[in-house]
């Protein structure tokens, strides 16, 4: 692997400005890793993250770990549907390890585009090991002329005691994309998972429902911003599974939808041990045709277990709009004024392009 | 000029205010009284053009009539009111609203003064209004409005939920500003301390949506505060007197 310190993505062209418009490559980082429609594009490690952490991808790593046994399909089924038989052997994927007791303190990066292609199935699997952590942005796209274009991402994530794993997605896709994240999640004692989801260019078809269990005192957190434009179907709901003492879970949600855009979200939590959970859910309707359906379910197994949801869907208040318009805004740039400051979910702490992202839409 | 000949109003099919004729000049300020639910709020909110208020009558600001423009042409115009009840407005901050009041990027020296005047520099990156005091948010709210150096300003209760100090802060950047601006007020309040700071001549008193007396703001504030409304119902100078 090419060992260069703070060296962006180093590759030109289409890609580079796709991997930007993910906000990939724009800044330092401790590593990255580019794949474009069937093939690994690069893996790169900074000299100094060597002894720290390691990133190979999914069919390096099978050969030097002898199939992966304690990883590989370990969370998620390969039988689960008929993706996942078809990812079976998958075009590529990340395997990402951080060592025991070490911290990468910048962010790694990781970039799947579909150019010329019109499928790919991936299979990413990330260790954190005992006490470690790391922050991860990923960004993934697809060209915008495709009239076709299939995403499987398979992505097993095992955050061990004491460890901490940050991870930012950024989904930019064509309106002709169908797309299928198929995550997995297990933390550890006192472990913790923070998963920042922003779409702001939606594809035709996009259904996620990662599945995570936290043992004792572990934490997860997962905060995603949704825009649905056009036709779009947005399909997400994390489903939590506590299962340890004094574990915890968030998940949070902002919708927009303009046009035709329909999106669900519904979380699940589910507390099998003395544990804490929130969902929360709002959304902004833009359009009289659009559709947000909030299904969130709580359940509890344990009679200390303590779980709420909150929702509130619908369209801007009329007197934020009347109050800014007072200040000689029209109604047009107040309710833009309105879905930025709505999209930035408190406590999201998300990267400053994030944010600019943020600023820059609808 | 704002001159208002014959206003009524009405929402959700209500009439609530009836043939109002007043007229504020450059550098005046108009004292507005009256019992809750007189129409003092209405009047405010008409004239600033907020939606759902249908007006009949004439609204002429410096010689054009305001009655066909929205309400931010309002604003564009200069006309700028302050709320009774500021709404809260998550994700969007003070400081954004502020610049969009200058019509600025950055703040100039003297609008940094009197934010630090105003003591809000520690909320400039707060979510607008949220988890603001009362007295904080007609901070904020008046910090806007001289944000925006309008030439009319709607004010109304800028004095409720406000402390003594911040009040007569307030008050004197109010008068200030309209001295030296030469731009005119419509006042609307129930206590008389800010009239202490301010130099409001014009005074008048709505009861059921009509105009009952015309006095100097003081004088009616001494009689209501003796005597209640009831005075200004019978009051010897009656609509008549502008």
């Amino acid at each position: 692997m090419e060992a260069k310190e703070n060296s962006g993505l180093g590759v030109a062209g289409e890609a580079a400005k796709m991997a930007k418009s993910c906000g990939i490559g724009s800044s330092g980082c401790s590593a990255s890793y580019m794949f474009v429609d069937k093939k690994k594009l690069f893996g790169k490690l900074c000299e100094k993250y060597k002894e720290v952490m390691e990133i190979l991808d999914i069919h390096e790593a099978l050969e030097k770990y002898g199939g992966l046994e304690d990883y590989y399909w370990k969370l998620v089924s390969s039988d689960k549907n008929e993706l996942t038989k078809k990812a079976a052997v998958p075009d590529g994927g990340y395997f990402i390890r951080v060592f025991e007791g070490k911290s990468v303190e910048l962010p790694l990066e990781t970039c799947i585009l579909l150019l010329d292609g019109n499928e790919q199935y991936l299979h990413n699997i990330i260790i954190a090991e005992e006490n470690s952590s790391i922050s991860i942005m990923s960004g993934c796209a697809a060209k915008e002329s495709l009239p076709s274009a299939l995403h499987v991402g398979i992505s097993e994530v095992f955050v061990g005691k004491g460890a901490s794993v940050s991870f930012t997605m950024v989904h930019n896709w064509p309106k002709t994309a169908v797309v299928r994240p198929i995550t997995a999640v297990q933390i550890e004692e006192g472990g913790r998972y923070v998963s920042n989801y922003l779409c702001m260019k939606p594809p035709k078809d996009l259904s996620a429902a990662p599945r995570v269990v936290c043992k004792k005192k572990a934490h997860a957190i997962f905060n995603s911003i949704l825009y649905g434009k056009g036709e779009s179907l947005i399909d997400i709901g994390e489903d939590i599974e506590l299962s340890g003492e004094d574990s915890r879970a968030e998940i949070n949600s902002r919708s927009i939808l303009e046009d035709s855009a329909k999106i669900i979200t519904r979380g699940r939590i589910v507390g099998s041990a003395r544990a804490k959970g929130h969902i929360e859910c709002n959304g902004i309707l833009l359009s009289d045709k659009a559709e947000l359906r909030s299904i969130p379910e709580i359940a509890a197994m344990h009679p200390e277990v303590d779980l709420s949801h909150e929702a509130a869907i619908g369209k801007i208040a009329e007197k934020e709009l009347i109050y800014l318009m007072s200040r000689g805004l029209n109604r047009e740039e107040a309710t833009k004024l309105i879905v930025r400051g709505f999209m930035k979910l408190p406590g999201m702490g998300l990267p400053e392009w994030v944010e600019r992202e943020i600023s820059g839409s609808p | 000029m704002l001159e208002l000949k014959n206003l009524s109003v009405s929402k959700d099919g209500i009439k609530i205010l009836k043939d109002v004729s007043l007229e504020v000049g450059p550098g005046e300020i108009l004292t507005v009284f009256g019992p809750n639910g007189s129409g003092k709020s209405t009047l405010l909110k008409a004239i600033a053009g907020i939606p759902g208020y249908f007006l009949d009558g004439e609204i002429l600001f410096e010689g054009a009539l305001l009655n066909p423009l929205s309400l931010e042409d309002r604003a564009k115009r200069g006309v700028s009111l302050g709320f009774q009840q500021p709404t809260d407005i998550p994700g969007i901050t003070l400081r954004q609203l502020l610049k969009i009041c200058s019509k600025k990027e950055e703040f100039s020296e003297d609008e940094k003064h009197l934010i630090s005047k105003f003591r809000m520099e520690g909320f400039l990156d707060r979510d607008l209004n949220v988890h603001f005091s009362g007295g904080e948010k007609k901070r904020a709210e008046i910090l806007q409005i001289l944000f925006m150096k309008p030439k009319l300003l709607l004010l109304d209760e800028p004095d409720s939920g406000v402390d003594i100090e911040s009040l007569k802060l307030i008050a004197t950047e109010i008068q200030e500003y309209i001295s030296k601006s030469r731009a005119m007020a419509i006042l609307v309040t129930h206590q008389g301390t800010i009239l202490n700071h301010m130099a409001s001549q014009k005074g008048c008193v709505l009861v059921e949506g009509k105009v009952a007396c015309h006095e100097e703001p003081k004088k009616i504030f001494d009689l209501v505060s003796r005597e209640g409304y009831k005075a200004c119902i019978r009051c010897e100078h009656g609509s008549e007197r502008k």
